[in-house]
């Protein structure tokens, strides 16, 4: 506030300081503020200070405590055993105890996640403003120490996140009050449960205002693992460049509510922002500028950012379809043309938006290509465990008039049905699947495809291997029954359904005046019913456990950049997140509560996530629903 | 990018950099980009190098001559002749060479506002990175020769910000001021309290804020207010406080009672919500209460002073709920007691009779005189009532409903009111979030896309509902962003660049639609955005390098 501001551009600080307060808001009054909260019936009751002293504290410290979960998020899914005290929680006195591990590798990761915990941590200590600064805590609160100690078990050397990765964790908080120390344990299989862990610890601290200070939880047992192995984010830096800085935030937002996955849909027609050493020509003719580029060192810097957050990155090179900008050398360069309908008009008759393009799979140079595309894209997002090979909206009118493919069939004598186009899609996708390299550490990487014509009940038996591909299914639920389908034919499948989980819906057509063809926006409440066993009881009549790996959010960006990536991924992502880690019987309404205080601290640490209700609510638990 | 990054933490600087530019993207290349684009038929195409060379621009300044109005957001509306040459424009070299006013302090003004545009253009040089600095005159570019005369079609160009129902910074009101100032729109129309909250700090009520903010750091103090006012005053911009009242009060008024001054906010917390307001928390004044009055002259003394100089007042006059009042003992013996029954006319006789008060007791401007007052459009202001109780020369009306359903701005143009045109189906930005009382769609509907927002045209409106563009009495219009669902992680990408879409709606207002519109528009987007405004992206960036590829025919 300007006060502060003014004051600050002062060199006698202190001795003007006095003088301004008189005309601030606090001068006149006793207390920071004329309110305090008091826990009744698992709700945080505001009250005006002075009634019911004994059981009063402000609204953070009440959340904390109140509710059989208190400010978790998600939702853990075994125990949670939350005491009604807090005690002091000084930064200054935290320290990693044992990091216990069966490798130096495990040891380093866990003291990184343990680093990146305390700055979170951090974040929620508001600026210091001496305005607001009357208490002073007294020496013994200044005592209380915290000490933490990590044990992953001897089996758990994994390093990177795989399909079958453990990441169950149980964290114990214990106060002795005799001697102000509080001890924080945390059991896992591996690193990746113990940094679940860390970000569940993080959760049961929380800064009062009153007090000044951080305060945590003084007894807590939680017991913990996911519903849902895969937890996912897809992030499309190619219909409009995204940051690294803004992919660093995504990483940050994901890592606090447990997403485990980052598909990066990183190419597409209208861009290809990725450079690769072995073909440099791609984005420097494709990518929007020079300065719109991941290079082979913000590839690496991300995909490593993921991994000490629990993340994997599911890169995705698109094809055949969504193929365009980038290519434009290959027919100078003697290669001939290797995308075809790009910027072929009127648009809509050759594919979905503008701009069109597509592989050009009659020509063999492609291939050749692509393998370098492959081995670079293994190389540089190595480790990887899955490759998502696209297979989105490929257009068959494109092929059918363009001239040098209808030709390609009628040499092979194949006639210019759909399914000859069929026949041809599918053995470029057999041949680009057996040309992408296994993994140094991994092995052979499992294909990701969306779902598409090779995908439907009729033709994916002649086209697509279960045990080669998981299907992302990402039509609308209420229209199809695309996933019961996949799920009969023993697909693995991600349940991306647009009618929920595509939050780039509901900001208007950006080709015409009038609405989205996706639909409206998808609330946040929308986001958390959404239940994948749901949906694949009502269309196969079981939970398919075992075949249904999770879910994942889509946010196409092609009214999405640096501007307003935060607010329409969060805290709508945060809603995705519990329930693919929580899985609740219950719907949105039991979670509000917690829901907007994941919402204020995805804020606080520095993620600009949507405000989905006044503040009014927040202070006001309960009291902002229609019945 | 990381490479930059690294490097940037070597000592070795100078040494590092060469071997780093080896493994970045453009160490192949003989130039920046491969591409340039050259004007065709007032549309700039995109080329690969090499072809044409002569008539060969990068895109931004391809864009700065190619069309008859170039880049100009809005639209000038008298003369535009902009040549299709560009020369070197060096900030350093820039000088304000003659500033002839008046008085003095027009003078300042003028110096002022210079050196706000000098930053403006500063703002439009990208950050500088030795990677891509190949020319030696890498800067920016003006266009040559140009005549412009201009004037704005409409004298009300507005933004409703609402910062009770949450908390906005004043950094954050500051970006929404640039990005006004940028679109010159001349009205921010500051909605500064609610039922949720009352963050202004009161030097003569301090318990108003005291009780009212949502916290001790969510306050306006009155440093903040005389900032925001000069602060738009040197942008052109006017500030319009309103104060909501008999609505839309609540929280900031618990102290009253204790302090023996009876209840002032009624219905407050009162459940079910549903029956007593439009959203929660309910909450009205006690106008049954004589204290009330006494506290509001001092809020409104106070108001007068912190905001002067003012032209303009919103009393508010919002979303009465009679439920509320005819559900409160107090009000209803108050009834009783001057021989009135409680029907709904009762009602409005005394909201009306509370209204005719405060008006009288708003005082003079010392600069300005009577300050005139603006209504929203109610009960009060209904074809039936409005001869009755609302003197067209005292208030001005801002009509609200959608102009699908009802008539309101007709039947306020024919009763001779001025008339602020804030339609919810075109101008409201808050639409589209979803319900956040319960699931579902939000209540005023969905989404409003920038072509809706440029399309809704006043003068039609107008003309719909009273055969003349009433050219005289509607003084304009105004964007509403309700902040239940915005604060300021989101409030520039819900305002911009919708708002710019009303700005030339209001100052140029087109004869046609969004559509020849679009790509200065995007730029207007890429503008805001380089000035450090947090606008939403409205297509991908192919649309703003490909022009008119992006229509859907």
């Amino acid at each position: 506030m300007a006060d502060s501001r003014d004051v600050k551009n002062q060199i006698l600080f202190s001795l003007l300081f006095t003088a301004s307060l008189l005309h601030s808001a606090l001068s006149d009054f006793p207390f920071l503020s004329p309110y305090s909260w008091s826990c009744v019936n698992e709700t945080c009751v505001k009250n005006l200070k002075g009634w019911n002293e004994e059981d009063a504290y402000s609204l953070s410290t009440c959340k904390l405590t109140c509710g059989q979960h208190g400010v978790l998020w998600p939702k853990p899914t075994r125990l949670t055993q939350i005491s009604n005290q807090t005690v002091h929680f000084n930064l200054s006195r935290l320290s990693l105890e044992e990091a216990m591990a069966p490798t130096q590798e495990v040891k380093d990761l866990l003291q990184k996640a343990f680093d990146i915990f305390k700055g979170n941590v951090a974040k929620g200590v508001p600026e210091p403003d001496e305005r607001f600064f009357r208490k002073i805590f007294d020496s013994d609160e200044e005592k209380q120490q915290v000490f933490v100690k990590i044990r992953v078990s001897n089996t758990g050397k994994a390093t990177t996140l795989r399909l079958n990765t453990n990441e169950a964790y149980v964290l114990n908080v214990k106060t002795n009050e005799t001697n102000s120390l509080t001890n924080v344990t945390i059991d896992a299989s591996t690193f990746f449960g113990a940094r679940h862990a860390l970000e569940t610890l993080s959760q049961l601290i929380e800064y009062d205002a009153a007090k000044g200070s951080l305060q945590i939880v003084s007894q807590v047992a939680v017991v913990d693992k996911p519903a849902f192995r895969y937890r996912g984010i897809l992030l499309d830096t190619a219909s409009n460049f995204i940051s690294v800085r803004a992919i660093e935030r995504t990483l940050d937002a994901m890592a606090a509510n447990k997403l485990n996955t980052l598909h990066w849909h990183i190419t597409d027609t209208a861009s290809f922002p990725l450079y690769l050493k072995s073909l440099p020509d791609m984005s420097y003719f494709g990518s929007y500028s020079q300065r719109q580029i991941y290079n082979t060192s913000d590839v690496s810097h991300v995909v490593e950012y993921a991994r000490v957050r629990g993340i994997r990155v599911v890169p995705e090179f698109s094809a055949p379809g969504h193929v365009g900008n980038g290519w434009q050398w290959t027919e100078k360069k003697g290669l001939g043309k290797m995308a075809v309908c790009v910027k072929q008009e009127p648009w809509s008759t050759y594919c979905t938006e503008p701009p069109c393009g597509q592989l050009n799979i009659a020509n063999n140079n492609t291939y050749g290509i692509l393998t370098q595309i492959y081995e670079e894209m293994a190389d540089i997002f190595a480790p990887l465990d899955l490759f998502h090979f696209g297979g989105q909206e490929v257009n068959l009118n494109c092929w059918n008039t363009t001239e040098e493919i209808v030709s390609h069939l009628t040499e092979r004598g194949l006639n210019q049905s759909v399914d000859s186009f069929l026949d041809l899609w599918s053995e470029f996708q057999s041949n680009v699947y057996n040309m992408f390299p296994a993994d140094n550490q991994t092995g052979k990487v499992q294909g990701i495809l969306w779902n598409s014509q090779l995908t439907s009940a009729e033709k994916a038996d002649k086209y697509l291997d279960p045990r080669k591909y998981i299907i992302q299914a990402s039509g609308s639920v209420k229209d199809q029954r695309v996933i019961g389908d996949l799920l009969k034919k023993g697909y693995h499948v991600i349940l991306s359904n647009s009618d929920a989980w595509f939050l780039n819906c509901g900001f208007g057509s950006w080709v015409t005046k009038g609405q989205h063809p996706c639909g409206s926006y998808k609330g946040w409440q929308a986001v958390y019913d959404n239940s994948p066993h749901d949906v694949a009881s009502n269309e196969t009549g079981s939970y398919q456990k075992k075949l249904l790996l999770g879910g994942e959010a889509v946010l196409w960006s092609q009214q999405v950049d640096d501007a307003s990536l935060d607010a329409k991924l969060w805290p709508r992502g945060a809603a995705l997140a519990e329930r693919l880690w929580t899985n609740p019987k219950h719907n949105w309404e039991p979670a509000e509560i917690r829901f907007i205080h994941q919402r204020q601290r995805l804020f606080q640490r520095g993620v600009m996530a949507d405000r989905i209700q006044p503040e009014w609510c927040h202070q006001n638990e309960k009291l902002c629903y229609l019945r």
